[in-house]
């Protein structure tokens, strides 16, 4: 064996008994004892030796005043070296939790938005804010989203606290944003209300996509968008209507009516993901609301959601948008009759030129 | 796409309904709607049975009041 290893083998036996005899000693607040290279700038020796980490390098005369003993120079062979270092645990903690980038749909947010988290303050859960609702009758603005968002309990009328961002993306008690209100699980529709408390403004606005402008039927062939809490803007095209849904909502299955199926454009993966419940399914072409996103599937890949026509009259809520919203609700045959219509009109203005 | 007749929605509808009468409890029926049925009838509009797995038990009649029917696959949980 050559002489450096030998000499790590010692400075290794040194440390391992002399590291208690300094770390459980309060007298000299040391951290770490290792061995590594020495980092004071005086050194001479560039070669491993013993080091101490203390959370201050301090001078004699203010070790002295502090009542705290020094470390030895010199152990045995070994020229020791004084790091500062103050070590905490990288882990998780509760009280101060991680916080995601701002502008993530995840992180929270001084002015709120549909496609961004939301969750119930008691629930350690994220789901999406949907978007901003007025009630028909008091005219009280509100968060649109999944019951099972912003309740999730059926005995649960209302006054649930709701956090933004969700508690499971660092939500705290203080970002209560609105409260429950009501939901139309009774008309199978997983949909619900918050009331805002206006400690934060919500407006119509879904995270990288842009306002809502009013509200339509779905249409086979259609081809919508969304901002999720999840998987951010998607795009899908809906291959099913009118449907009636049967799903496990914890121990209990529910049938949900309304329910359309999407599925992502060619040449996409992913439509959706948990976490995406609430976001706001709307038509690429006129960015009116068309269903209410709440289940999916991964494979296949598709997304469930409700009518946004037959949620907002369960709810008795309305879109609030900046022009009086265009509410279309066609059913797939008017809009056929009315095209019809057109060419008829337009053969007819042909043949008379 | 949606070029079916209103008559053709209302029998479309009316299919569905019986559908869901017929085969909406059985365990594996996860969501029945009107949409694009899969292969060997794609681009065909009919009544779809998402269902979960393979189950052998289900019965699915090929049309209903002249409205095809097919089976897809849907396996769906709250996201």
């Amino acid at each position: 064996m050559d002489d450096e290893r030998l000499r790590a083998a010692r400075a290794r036996l040194m440390v391992r008994r002399l590291a208690p005899a300094f770390l459980y000693n309060p007298a000299y607040r040391v951290n770490m004892v290792d061995f590594g290279i020495p980092i004071r700038a005086e050194a001479a020796d560039e070669r491993p030796t013993i080091r101490f980490h203390v959370p201050r390098k301090l001078s004699r005369a203010q070790l002295e005043r502090a009542g705290i003993e020094a470390v030895p120079r010199q152990i045995g062979e070994f020229v020791t070296d004084v790091i500062e270092g103050a070590y905490v645990p990288h882990v998780w903690s509760w009280w101060r939790p991680w916080q995601p980038p701002v502008g993530s749909p995840r992180s929270r947010f001084a002015t709120m938005r549909g496609g961004i988290s939301v969750s119930v303050a008691r629930d350690f859960s994220a789901g999406t804010l949907g978007g901003l609702v007025r009630d028909r009758t008091t005219g009280d603005l509100m968060i649109l989203s999944n019951w099972h968002v912003l309740a999730a309990e059926r005995w649960v009328a209302a006054g649930l606290p709701i956090c933004q961002p969700g508690r499971l993306d660092g939500g705290m008690p203080y970002d209560v944003v609105a409260t429950t209100t009501r939901h139309a699980m009774r008309q199978n529709i997983d949909a619900a209300v918050a009331t805002l408390t206006g400690d934060r403004p919500l407006i119509n606005d879904q995270l990288n996509i842009g306002s809502v402008t009013g509200v339509a039927l779905p249409r086979l062939g259609m081809r919508v968008t969304k901002s999720g809490r999840t998987t951010g803007v998607t795009e899908g095209i809906i291959t099913g209507v009118e449907g009636q849904a049967r799903l496990w909502y914890g121990s209990m299955q529910h049938t949900i009516q309304h329910v359309m199926t999407i599925v992502p454009v060619p040449g996409k993966r992913e439509v959706s993901a948990g976490g995406d419940s609430g976001s706001w399914w709307l038509d690429v072409e006129t960015r009116a609301a068309v269903g209410l996103h709440f289940a999916g599937s991964d494979d296949p890949e598709q997304a469930l959601a409700i009518e946004m026509v037959a949620v907002l009259d369960a709810l008795d809520v309305e879109l609030v948008t900046e022009r009086p919203p265009v509410t279309d609700r066609r059913r797939p045959e008017a809009v056929v009759r009315e095209a019809w219509r057109t060419v008829e009109r337009e053969m007819a203005e042909t043949l008379a030129r | 796409m949606s070029s079916q007749s209103a008559a053709w929605w209302r029998r479309a509808r009316r299919a569905r309904d019986q559908l869901i009468a017929r085969l909406g409890t059985h365990p594996a029926v996860t969501n029945i709607d009107i949409g694009l049925l899969d292969p060997p009838q794609a681009g065909v509009i009919g009544v779809r049975i998402h269902i979960r797995g393979t189950p052998t038990d289900l019965v699915v009649p090929k049309e209903v009041e002249g409205i095809p029917v097919g089976v897809v696959r849907g396996d769906y949980h709250l996201q």
